[in-house]
């Protein structure tokens, strides 16, 4: 597949989202992105945004197998990976492993904050792994392969906040925002009128899997000059500046995920190469969740946003 | 097509560096002239205040510093290909052209793609493309203001800055008076190496030593001196001093037996009086020119013959004895001529000053009187002439001469008077202001003066209208005596004289 071709095909599968999800244009580009990239994305928003239709329409477009698994506090790891059951045939018993909705492209995992850490954990590992092993037994899971793991900003109580080290296992985290009024009154009619036979156009597929593959494979080609790795260097080792609001910087594994991400949004803008913009735009979803704000921010209310974007005051991309 | 395109690119990167540079050394230029500005302004402060000889120098310095702080600067600051790539990329080109040229030589498959697409929005945005010179327009004028400020007061006057100017001509003087001193030296220890190869009287060396141990003396006065006038005097001190020398060497060389060696004391005299034995006619010496030879007096005039004493007459006959009538008295032997007066010393040539005037004054003055002589015999007077030559700024000539003319009426012989002048000038220094005074013979001075004496205090010059005479002029003693003494008072007030001589002069003429 050439470039041309990619950009063209992927302008094509952005279309056939928007007839089914009316508005979050920055949201969809994002997840677009966090596919394009091959990660994983943290989806936070109240409930009934549309979440899960969104992820079902994408992987509609793209012909991915799509699971969602709605995380509980009783959840086992089990529930989420499979299990092995005892089956008895002709030849006799023996066990046989049921594999679990984690295998699929695309999973989308359902307020993952409410399940126990121990089942969040096997779920993290199998993202982390892309693999499942059960009675010592290896299994391979589906490729391409993504997560999108939702968490309820609000109803805290009772949840287990996944901890630092396995948020950063998520390339970016997305703030879903109640849609504006245009958007919601077309949300409506669409869901909820009756519509003509003109009206009614649902997403169709346009791509493969396979052809998902060669778009991300294009997307890891995308150019990088030196002076936007070291603005990108520069961003990341800004974290770790002194400074009130911030107690822990971000890792490496973030200057890898704010490439990737960057990298897929040039494709998606028809550039060859990763721009200072790229960056400023992509930075926010990816450090968001991998900063540890001071108690000072907290008690403030300083957002990581605002960190961010006092970051990157601080430090303006390199000029002639 | 490819290297056309590849030559679009490079020629706009080209032309994006050239501008870069050019706006990094204005930057430069007028940070570094804004810096230098303030030290030099706060030296210019300080020398309101403080006596700092070459204020002038030192800012200039200062601003040059400044300058070549730029020069450096923008030649260290050249820069690269890859910032007039990103200074492109500014104008909303999303880091094409620097991602382009980064790919240029690399073998990917995307590299094509990068300058193709970096050359069609370059091409697209090519007439938004603005790099500015200034980069920061504030600091053009800053800069202008500070450099005018910094050249506006050094114009500002203070006591300081008038004791500074003061020091530095003094410095310039005394370097020329040591430099004069050198000279004089090298001068008597060149005679005394010459004279020692010739088995020399030891009274002589020993007087050249005093010579060199009295300008080792002088030099140290000179170098002690702070202000400019207290170095002139010390300078006037060394003229005075030197033309001593040489009168002594002159001395010398006309008492010396040996010829060679009197040769040798008389170049090293004409040497310290300023004139170079080895210079051609018409070359000026370094100072003003030397006065010319006063001229031989002239041939006193043939006396004429007495005239015979007329026969008594006969006495007559036949009268009782009468005295025979006395015979005339021989007429008197007509006066000899006169001799001339020795001609003017020539002026000494005014040294050039700084605007190559001269100046020269000359006078002469000539008393000459013919005695009568019973014996019909004529003498031609003597006369004496005396040139006096002021030099202006820079030199100082002065002519005597003088004749005597004898004639004596029996042989109708007139010996011409002999001449003699001198001239004189500075001894190397283009910067002498001072005036000499010529201290004339005392009207009265039977010793000194030959001819008529009037009794009134006056000199009487006779006129007389001969082919080889001509027309003097009447000039009232009293009168030359007081320009003088107005010379020599102007000379005093001005501290044209060494200290010593004020009183010599003021009893001088104190005394007529």
């Amino acid at each position: 597949m050439d470039w041309q071709e990619g950009l063209e095909l992927l302008k094509e599968c952005r279309e056939q989202i928007g007839k089914e999800i009316v508005g979050q244009e920055d949201i969809v580009d994002q997840i677009l992105m966090v596919i394009l990239s091959g990660g994983n994305a943290l989806l936070e928003g109240m409930p009934g945004l549309g979440k899960t239709r969104l992820v079902h329409t994408i992987s509609h477009v793209f012909d991915l197998s799509f699971k969602r698994i709605q995380f509980t506090p009783d959840l086992m790891p089990q529930d989420i990976t499979g299990t092995s059951v005892l089956l008895r045939n002709e030849s006799g018993t023996e066990f046989s492993f049921r594999k679990g909705p984690i295998f699929a492209n695309i999973v989308l995992a359902d307020e993952i904050n409410r399940a126990t850490p121990k089942t969040q954990s096997a779920m993290l590992e199998a993202m982390q792994e892309a693999t499942v092993t059960e009675a010592g037994k290896t299994y391979e899971l589906p490729r391409p392969y993504f997560v999108l793991a939702t968490q309820n900003p609000i109803e805290t109580e009772g949840t287990y906040p996944l901890p630092e080290a396995q948020l950063d296992r998520f390339l970016c985290k997305l703030n879903l925002t109640f849609p504006a009024a245009e958007d919601l009154k077309k949300i409506v009619y669409l869901t909820e009128c009756d519509l003509e036979e003109g009206e009614k156009s649902g997403a169709k597929t346009v791509c493969t899997s396979e052809r998902l593959c060669e778009l991300m494979d294009l997307v890891r080609k995308v150019a990088v000059a030196e002076p936007v790795m070291d603005h990108l260097a520069e961003l990341c080792t800004a974290t770790h500046d002194k400074n009130q609001y911030i107690r822990e910087g971000v890792s490496p594994r973030a200057a890898q995920s704010l490439l990737r991400m960057a990298r897929a949004r040039a494709f998606m803008q028809g550039r060859y190469n990763v721009s200072f913009e790229d960056l400023h735009t992509c930075v926010y979803p990816v450090f968001r969740h991998r900063l540890v704000l001071s108690f000072d921010a907290v008690s403030r209310g300083v957002s990581p946003d605002s960190v961010i974007e006092e970051i990157l005051k601080n430090h303006p991309a390199t000029k002639a | 097509m490819k290297q056309q395109k590849e030559g679009y690119l490079e020629s706009k990167l080209r032309w994006a560096k050239g501008r870069l540079a050019a706006g990094g050394f204005l930057s430069a230029l007028f940070a570094s002239l804004l810096m230098a500005s303030a030290a030099a302004f706060l030296l210019e402060i300080l020398s309101l205040f403080m006596v700092i000889p070459y204020l002038s120098v030192y800012v200039c310095l200062i601003m040059a510093a400044g300058v070549l702080t730029a020069v450096i600067f923008s030649v260290v600051k050249m820069p690269s290909e890859k910032q007039a790539a990103l200074a492109l990329d500014a104008f909303g080109l999303g880091e094409r052209v620097v991602t382009a040229l980064e790919y240029r030589d690399k073998e990917r498959q995307l590299a094509p793609l990068l300058s193709e697409d970096a050359e069609k929005h370059l091409r697209q945005k090519e007439g938004e493309i603005r790099i500015s010179l200034l980069r920061k327009p504030v600091m053009a004028p800053g800069a202008a203001l500070a450099v005018a400020a910094v050249i506006a007061l050094l114009f500002v006057p203070s006591p300081a800055r008038e004791k500074a100017r003061d020091l530095r001509e003094a410095e310039a003087v005394k370097k020329e008076e040591l430099e004069k001193v050198e000279k004089a030296e090298d001068v008597i220890e060149k005679l005394e190496d010459e004279l020692a190869k010739q088995n020399p009287d030891p009274e002589m060396l020993a007087k050249l030593e005093q010579m060199k141990k009295e300008l080792a003396a002088q030099r140290d006065a000179i170098r002690k001196q702070k202000g400019s006038e207290k170095v002139q005097k010390e300078g006037d001190k060394l003229d005075f001093r030197l033309d001593e020398m040489s009168a002594q060497l002159s001395d010398m060389a006309s008492a010396e037996e040996n010829e060679e060696q009197a040769q040798q004391i008389s170049g090293a005299s004409q040497k310290l009086a300023g004139e170079d034995p080895e210079q051609p006619e018409g070359q000026m010496a370094q100072g003003g020119q030397e006065g010319q030879e006063g001229q031989e007096g002239q041939e006193g005039q043939e006396g004429q013959e007495g005239q015979e004493g007329q026969e008594g007459q006969e006495g007559q006959e036949g009268q009782e004895g009468q005295e025979g009538q006395e015979g005339q008295e021989g007429q008197e032997g007509q006066e000899g001529q006169e001799g001339q007066e020795g001609q003017e010393g020539q002026e000494g040539q005014g040294g050039q000053d700084d605007q190559g005037q001269s100046q020269g004054q000359g006078q002469s003055q000539g008393d000459g009187d013919g005695e009568q002589s019973q014996d019909e015999q004529g003498q031609g007077q003597s006369g004496n002439g005396e040139g006096q030559g002021e030099g202006g700024q820079e030199g100082g000539g002065s002519g005597n001469g003088s004749g005597e003319g004898n004639n004596a009426g029996n042989d109708s012989k007139g010996d011409g008077g002999g001449g003699s002048g001198s001239g004189q000038s500075d001894f190397g220094s283009a910067t002498n202001k001072r005036d000499y005074v010529s201290v004339p013979n005392k009207t009265g001075d039977d010793e000194n003066l030959t001819g008529k004496n009037t009794g009134d205090g006056n000199t009487d010059m006779a006129k007389a209208q001969n082919g080889l005479t001509w027309e003097g002029e009447h000039v009232d003693g009293s009168s030359v005596m007081g320009e003088y003494r107005k010379k020599a008072y102007s000379g005093l007030s001005r501290g044209q004289y060494p200290t010593g001589m004020a009183d010599v002069i003021k009893n001088y003429f104190d005394g007529f």
